[in-house]
């Protein structure tokens, strides 16, 4: 059973998030935080396979959590995945420079998902 | 009204981001109907698009609690950056269920909401209009989450709303334009003078709002004029027409006037429980106003002659309180408003033998219920003896068809009578109403013989054809 933390500020889409990846029959454990500064804290005291995080969240946004995340050794060997915006693609790829595995761009497609989830999920 | 060509949206704010010189000329109008295919396709989906528009939905009941709670002159910034991210989740949410319309308000929103400025004398106006967004918004996702409740799970269907008025693209245009003049504020000496609003708009189909295009023309002339000595009263007359543009909850207004109700039953010994229907729809306040004097008067009614007393309903084994029922839907941009009582509904053969007395036309036995509604029928009947429906009634329909309106009543005996009034909508913005709340409606006069009451009571019935 793989760990997956969850970091978006709408409960609707991380669910949404969650009934995809169990939908591709992935056996999950979901952990929920709707904002960056949460998430970290949750990664922090947490073990997970995988980080999902969002880009736009109060508190702390979804790249100062990836920042955050990658500086402490305890967390930052976890793969994280942000999710964006089709508009913001080209955030991407500071987002790949520090450090993510890879980004789902909404709306979500569910063999995208498949897609680049299965490595870190199967 | 004249017909200009727009410039486009994304190209204007591409233009007013980088402070080009883009001077507006031409005003963005009122576009016709905003259709979008939403699409479902499974019931994960379905299951998505009721969590996301119930938690959007919410916060935006939240967020406009919180902007009113300051002055345009100093919204707070924590919450101007709260409205920016929800604008921004919600399109996220709006485009993984292909509602472009809603993402682009989205954008839009966001786009003013950047580049709200610090010193301005319009400072109002992007208050309303931030505030309207989010009205708007939340409206838009009332409309969605009824369309995809009334699909049947978990079917692979498009669900498909029309949002009746073009606010939502007037409003996106609006932005647009304002972006470009705070770019550069053309300077153009020669004031607009809006003409005073129409009374009716010639087809229904050429939705212009005709409120909002004043106010767009009226404000893009403030900006222009930016420097100009400020006059008090243009700033009142943008003000006028933008609170005027605004539009009224339905349920707000049945729950003020219904009040009456309920006191005049407490004087008259009847125990009467009103019930406002509380899913939200928001119309045009002309229209509502306009129907006032005719809610009061079916209302009045209903509690002086329809519903018995409580020892009358004792004897009759009848539940107490009784019970007077407003309730309303929205479909496509038709508002059916019904007033119901469980009172004991109209005399048949009362009504027929007062017709005849009055030499009234003849009606079939089928519309026998119209009669009421005759000029002739209301002054002279005996209310009581006819379980009073004469009084105004025919003052009733005429205001409701100068709304291009219609009314119609059904009852039966014992059981109670409903009235139901249709008019058509220009601005309409509903909620999510569960499809098994729907009661029946009457779709035109044919129909109006088909009794509501001729199931069970209480039983509900969904949405049967359009009118044919």
């Amino acid at each position: 059973m793989k760990k997956v933390l969850i970091v978006d500020d709408i409960g609707a889409l991380r669910k949404h998030v969650m009934r995809l990846i169990v939908e591709l029959g992935f056996q999950c454990q979901f952990s929920e935080a709707s904002n960056g500064k949460e998430g970290l804290e949750m990664a922090k005291k947490g073990k997970f396979d995988l980080y999902l995080l969002d880009w736009q969240m109060p508190e702390m946004t979804g790249i100062e959590l990836l920042k955050a995340l990658k500086e402490n050794p305890r967390t930052r060997d976890v793969p994280a995945v942000m999710f964006t915006d089709q508009s913001k693609i080209s955030n991407v790829e500071e987002a790949m420079s520090l450090g993510a595995v890879g980004y789902l761009s909404k709306p979500f497609d569910i063999n995208k998902v498949d897609h680049k989830l299965h490595k870190y999920l199967a | 009204m004249k017909r200009q060509k727009t410039p486009g949206k994304a190209e204007s704010l591409r233009s007013a981001g980088s402070g080009n010189k883009v001077i507006m000329t031409s005003m963005p109008l009122a576009s016709v109907f905003v259709c979008e295919n939403i699409s479902l396709s499974s019931a994960a989906d379905q299951q998505f698009v009721s969590e996301f528009t119930d938690e959007f939905i919410d916060r935006f009941h939240h967020l406009c609690r919180q902007w009113l709670k300051y002055p345009a002159a100093q919204i707070n910034p924590s919450v101007v950056q709260d409205l920016y991210r929800t604008m921004h989740g919600l399109k996220g949410c709006a485009g993984c269920v292909g509602a472009n319309f809603l993402v682009n308000l989205c954008q839009e929103s966001e786009e003013l909401l950047k580049h709200i400025p610090a010193e301005t004398t319009q400072r109002d106006t992007w208050y309303q209009l931030l505030l309207w967004s989010m009205q708007q918004s939340s409206n838009i996702l009332q409309i969605i989450k009824q369309r995809s409740l009334m699909q049947q799970p978990p079917a692979s269907l498009d669900c498909h709303t029309t949002v009746m008025d073009a606010s939502y693209r007037n409003f996106t245009e609006m932005v647009g334009s304002m972006l470009v003049q705070l770019a550069n504020p053309a300077p153009n000496e020669s004031a607009y003078i809006p003409e005073n609003p129409v009374e009716h708009h010639e087809v229904a189909s050429e939705t212009h709002n005709r409120e909002l295009d004043e106010l767009l023309r009226y404000v893009m002339d403030q900006l222009s004029n930016a420097d100009a000595k400020e006059s008090s009263e243009k700033w009142q007359r943008t003000m006028s027409i933008i609170t005027s543009a605004q539009t009224v909850s339905v349920q707000t207004f049945f729950e003020s006037i219904g009040r009456v109700a309920e006191e005049l039953g407490a004087s008259l010994h009847k125990t009467i429980r009103l019930s406002v229907q509380d899913t939200m729809i928001a119309v045009e306040k002309n229209v509502l106003n306009a129907l006032k004097i005719p809610f009061i008067h079916i209302i009045r009614n209903a509690v002086d002659h329809g519903l018995e007393t409580d020892d009358e309903r004792i004897q009759l084994k009848k539940n107490l309180p009784a019970a007077l029922t407003v309730s309303w839907e929205l479909f496509n941009g038709i508002l059916q408003i019904q007033i119901q009582d469980d009172g004991r509904g109209l005399d048949q053969h009362a009504i027929l033998r007062k017709s005849a007395e009055l030499n009234l036309p003849q009606h079939s036995l089928q519309d026998w219920r119209q009669l009421i509604f005759e000029p002739g029928f209301s002054t002279k009947a005996e209310a009581n003896t006819l379980s009073g429906r004469g009084i105004g009634l025919d003052s009733v329909k005429r205001i409701v068809q100068q709304l291009d309106g219609s009314i119609m009543v059904s009852s039966k005996s014992g059981r109670g009578t409903c009235f139901s009034i249709m008019v058509p909508i220009k601005s309409a913005i509903i909620n999510g109403q569960k499809a098994d709340q729907m009661v029946v409606r009457w779709l035109d006069d044919d129909d109006a013989s088909r009794s509501m009451f001729s199931g069970e009571s209480g039983q509900h019935i969904n949405f049967s054809s359009q009118e044919s």
